[in-house]
């Protein structure tokens, strides 16, 4: 995985000097919409971070753990994930924001950091989707949305925990 | 929805502080959280232009309207009451051309890209219900598929990773890959067998 950024980065080098003026042109509109999507961004992720840093402050995090572990033993879970878990999907910003806790406390080439990676980076915020997807529509006309939806959402997380357990040692 | 998680953390944050007797350490969490967020999107946010400009590139020279045509056979098997429309009144919006486009960009990590798009995707579906009250097979499908989509650049991922010291924040990639391409293949298995014992119980 060393070799995955130089080759992408050579790609986009040869793409620069195919067509230097349209690529350039094109970066700094992209990069330009970056940072207005910063903007709206900072202030969610402002609230969900203090939010965090309250929460594991006051120890609810340690609680939360203490109390959970015996079941999260059980699944084969690491009690450190479940946070994440109960955020990632409800909200994209505040996962975001306990992902980078989580990863700041255990280490982020942990297991448990490469757990929560992968999770973070295969799921979507389920909740946000069906919302926006669903818009207006009644409950009773989703038919096997919401049962569908669940399903995956459980599938992915005990995938990527396997998967991020069996390759943690290998990868690190 | 951001509002009661908020309103959970806070509320049980304050709770466990009084219990444990944190209380003082809740107060510093609040002021040491802000600089936290700062330096994180300090972070975050080079690497969202960075990305932004470099994906709008690839979109710019082609590559996104080149991985549309390389995912359209997947989504023509997944599709199949689209294609039908397709071939009957060809050259009409089916609206298989936004979900291609739409998984190509959650594929690239442009997820505020990948939104509108599906939107577009879904409004052109819903004019094509039987029944207007209730989702067709292909509306529920594309929902669902947007809720677990094929990963290739999760940039907000790596960045994150970055930030907190990883030696290698790519070293994450493969499991990435192979999760999130396992779970778009579980999501359709899944979707399309619930879609079935639906259909059963309403002709019963």
């Amino acid at each position: 995985m060393t070799l995955f950024l130089p080759i992408l980065l050579f790609g986009f080098g040869v793409l620069f000097l195919w067509a230097p003026g349209r690529c350039t042109k094109a970066f700094l509109r992209g990069a330009g919409d970056g940072l207005a999507a910063c903007a709206n961004l900072f202030p969610t992720l402002l609230l969900f971070v203090c939010a965090v840093s309250l929460f594991r402050a006051s120890g609810a995090v340690a609680l939360l753990t203490e109390w959970l572990s015996g079941i999260c033993g059980v699944l084969r879970i690491p009690a450190e994930l479940l946070p994440l878990m109960l955020t990632r999907p409800i909200s994209g910003s505040a996962s975001t924001a306990v992902l980078s806790d989580l990863l700041r406390t255990c280490g982020p080439d942990s297991t448990v950091g490469m757990m929560a990676s992968v999770l973070c980076g295969a799921s979507e915020t389920v909740l946000y989707v069906l919302s926006v997807y669903a818009a207006g529509i009644p409950v009773t006309g989703t038919r096997h949305l919401i049962p569908a939806a669940l399903l995956t959402c459980f599938f992915v997380t005990v995938l990527s925990v396997t998967v991020a357990q069996m390759m943690g040692g290998a990868l690190c | 929805m951001a509002g009661i998680v908020f309103g959970v953390f806070c509320v049980v944050s304050v709770l466990c502080a009084a219990f444990t007797g944190n209380l003082a350490e809740v107060g510093n969490a609040l002021f040491s959280g802000t600089e936290t967020a700062v330096t994180l999107m300090l972070s975050l946010g080079g690497a969202m232009c960075l990305w932004g400009g470099l994906l709008e590139v690839l979109r710019e020279m082609g590559a996104l309207s080149r991985l549309e045509r390389l995912l359209s056979p997947v989504l023509r098997l997944l599709f199949p009451d689209l294609c039908k429309g397709q071939a009957a009144n060809d050259g009409a919006d089916t609206g298989l051309a936004e979900i291609t486009a739409s998984l190509a960009a959650n594929l690239l990590g442009v997820g505020n890209a990948a939104t509108p798009i599906g939107l577009r995707a879904m409004a052109i579906l819903r004019e094509k219900r039987t029944d207007p009250a209730k989702m067709s097979n292909a509306e529920v499908l594309f929902a669902v598929l947007n809720t677990a989509p094929p990963t290739l650049l999760p940039t907000t991922l790596l960045t994150v990773r970055h930030a907190a010291g990883s030696v290698m924040p790519t070293a994450v990639l493969p499991a990435v890959w192979m999760v999130s391409l396992c779970g778009f293949g579980f999501t359709a298995v899944v979707t399309r067998a619930l879609e079935s014992a639906g259909e059963g119980r309403e002709r019963k």
